[in-house]
């Protein structure tokens, strides 16, 4: 049997590649499975997906725990989800990216790490979605199924697309099929455990909210990141009543900054602050503390 | 009257709700339940009924929630909440667990408190269990697609009424579900808006405060299912308070009481202009729904007007009204 796992954000795809893959598997006379998990398909969450393909009916229906391979189309999940959670031996990561192999693998120590980059394959091909790209990738480092099987799976999964759409979305499979992807590993501990381990003193599957993990969904973000001109606060503290994600941290009931991880960048706080002291800054700006400008940071509104 | 210090004050010394949640950005209902639980002196156990607020924070093995929480299923919140506060009673006279002061806080979505949950939640507020139970109304079925709703507004349109060509949306006017909560005789109701946070934190205090079953409404956002950008959530919804669409008021015993009287209320339209799901309303051929939209709108703000004996300024202090007893 054949299992696959695919990571992406909501609206990337990733539950319509897992099965258009199946459906491929399926006219070359294998059974077939394919899902997502269920969860908030909200734009911009980890969404997570499954494919599954064997020669015999399959009798198992719960979510794949050990894949074959992990196909992730965003690779800013890579600080947010345990992408290698239960990898099998021999098996590996694809990732779309455009970092190099051995970047990637130094974060994903212990596996096979191959990388394509998917998004910049896509436009070549005149699209704009790597999900099709790296479905093609996939197949090709699996042998199998065959890129003609893809391509009948997408046209009848997409029967609405018209036909040059079509057109366009076949060169992006065939550009991930034949692509010659960047391979590294690093040595390291391999794949992570897949999940908090369930008390076994207590019935079922039961977390103690202490032991669960705590989600990070600053990747949500999507080139922007909220900043303060501390000077120009008057502490209302309105931003922090309205920030959905608890992303306006405090001390002694101060704004001092925002906690990163967690902030989506909905820009609600910037609305909310009557003295216009936050605004919103390009990702990679350097700024002091929790997120300060300064009179002197360079690339702000006021700069 | 809660500062907003004293909520940060709460919040950093006792996290009740963190970030790390898969609710949407800009999503309105992280406000609702920050306010609520920030704002309650007690500690606190929360029953979740089903929808996006309770499948976004806990994905398993995750949990944003810093305080006992239960979920059960769609429908029936209110009976669980019924069941817990039942336990915890009998325990306490019995000696049995230490006899300290706790809040039972129930969260529902709209589907789940006007429609799916309703019996369950009249049961609860008959039979007088003290407990808060706070509904997070986003007018919709969100988490499943954005469902119309008993809360989604008259001509709103929604995945199951949509507009189109031959439709102009939701034909049913909303249910009036505050009304329904004062008929059962409880001893606060109240409808919120978390545009407004000292009137929203006001109201939890006193709600948490009664020695019976507590009622509130609380109008929350969605940029998804209203169509509006993220970063206007808030704004949106105190534009629905402005032009006098969502009245905020409570009633205490019985007692009406006008918490905030828009000095001068905006036309309609500039709430339903900020939203996709009201646009086909701007257009010529649906012109009449929208006057049938606005007489709705003024009617219901006429009648909480009419029965409305004080007219009490949304922060103002009102001591008298604290800790009341049935
Ligand atoms: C009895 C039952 N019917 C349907 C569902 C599917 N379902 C899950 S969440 C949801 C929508 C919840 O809507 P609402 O209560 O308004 O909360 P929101 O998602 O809008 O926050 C539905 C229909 C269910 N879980 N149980
Ligand atoms: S942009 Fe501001 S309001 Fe939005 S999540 Fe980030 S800190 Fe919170
Ligand atoms: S669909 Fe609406 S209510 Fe649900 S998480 Fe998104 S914004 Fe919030």
């Amino acid at each position: 049997m054949r299992e696959i796992r695919w990571h992406g954000r909501g609206g990337q795809g990733a539950k319509s590649m897992s099965q258009v893959l199946a459906e491929a598997w399926l006219r070359q006379g294998r059974w077939v499975q394919a899902f997502p998990e269920y969860g908030p398909e909200r734009s911009g969450a980890p969404v997570t997906a499954y494919t599954r393909a064997d020669a015999r009916p399959i009798r198992i229906h719960h979510a794949v725990r050990n894949p074959d391979a992990v196909v992730v189309l965003d690779p800013s999940l890579l600080g947010e989800v345990p992408v290698t959670a239960g990898l099998r031996p021999g098996g590996f990561v694809l990732v779309n990216s455009p970092e190099s192999a051995s970047s990637l693998a130094e974060r994903l120590p212990g596996v096979r790490v191959l990388r394509v980059d998917g998004s910049a394959l896509a436009r070549t091909a005149g699209g704009n979605y790597a999900n099709v790209v790296l479905l093609g990738a996939v197949a090709g480092v699996l042998g199998e199924p065959a890129l003609e099987a893809l391509q009948q799976a997408f046209a009848a999964t997409f029967a609405k697309l018209s036909p040059e759409a079509v057109a366009v979305n076949f060169k992006a499979l065939e550009a991930g099929y034949r692509a010659a992807l960047e391979e590294a590993e690093r040595p390291g501990p391999g794949a992570v455990q897949a999940a908090p381990t369930p008390r076994e003193d207590l019935p079922g599957a039961v977390v103690l909210a202490q032991d669960a993990p705590h989600p990070r969904t600053g990747g949500w973000r999507t080139g922007l990141k909220p900043a303060v001109r501390l000077e120009a606060c008057v502490n209302c503290l309105l931003c922090w009543v309205y920030c959905p994600d608890a992303a306006i941290l405090t001390e002694n009931q101060a704004f001092v900054g925002f906690d990163y991880q967690h902030c989506k960048g909905c820009e609600l706080c910037v609305k909310a602050c009557p003295t216009a002291a936050i605004e919103m800054v390009p990702e990679g700006l350097e700024l002091v503390g929790q997120g300060q400008l300064t009179p002197r940071t360079q690339g702000g509104r006021h700069a | 009257m809660p500062s907003l210090k004293t909520l940060a004050h709460n919040a950093e010394t006792d996290v009740r709700f963190t970030g790390g949640h898969s609710l949407c950005r800009g999503c309105g209902a992280p406000t609702v339940v920050r306010t609520v639980l920030n704002s309650i002196p007690t500690p606190v156990v929360v029953v979740n009924a089903t929808g996006c607020l309770e499948v976004a924070t806990t994905r398993y093995p995750t949990t944003a929630w810093g305080v006992p929480w239960l979920h059960l299923a769609f429908e029936n919140a209110a009976a669980a909440a019924s069941g817990l506060e039942t336990a915890y009673r009998a325990l306490r006279k019995r000696g049995a667990i230490p006899d300290e002061p706790l809040t039972f806080v129930v969260f529902g979505g709209d589907g789940g408190t006007y429609d799916i949950g309703l019996q369950a939640l009249s049961g609860a507020l008959e039979r007088g269990h003290r407990f808060l139970y706070v509904c997070y109304d986003n007018e919709g079925y969100m988490n499943t697609g954005i469902q119309r709703s008993g809360a989604t507004p008259f001509a709103a349109a929604t995945t199951t009424s949509p507009s189109g060509r031959r439709d102009y949306g939701k034909h049913q006017t909303r249910k009036d579900i505050t009304a329904i909560a004062i008929a059962h005789h409880i001893p606060y109701v109240a409808q919120a808006a978390i545009s407004h946070w000292q009137d929203l934190s006001d109201k939890a205090v006193r709600a948490s405060q009664q020695q019976g079953p507590a009622f509130l409404n609380v109008l929350s956002g969605c940029a998804l299912g209203w169509g509006h950008p993220p970063a206007d959530t808030i704004e949106v919804v105190r534009l629905a308070v402005e032009t006098r669409y969502w009245p905020l008021y409570e009633v205490v015993q019985g007692h009406y009481w006008l918490n905030h009287r828009p000095e001068r209320p905006l036309p309609l339209e500039e709430w339903l202009s900020r939203q996709d799901r009201f646009k086909h309303l701007f257009a010529s051929e649906n012109r009449e729904h929208l006057t049938e939209l606005q007489a709705l709108v003024d009617a219901e703000w006429t009648q909480v007007e009419a029965r409305a004996v004080v007219d009490a300024p949304w922060f103002e202090a009102r001591p008298e009204m604290r800790g009341g007893r049935v």
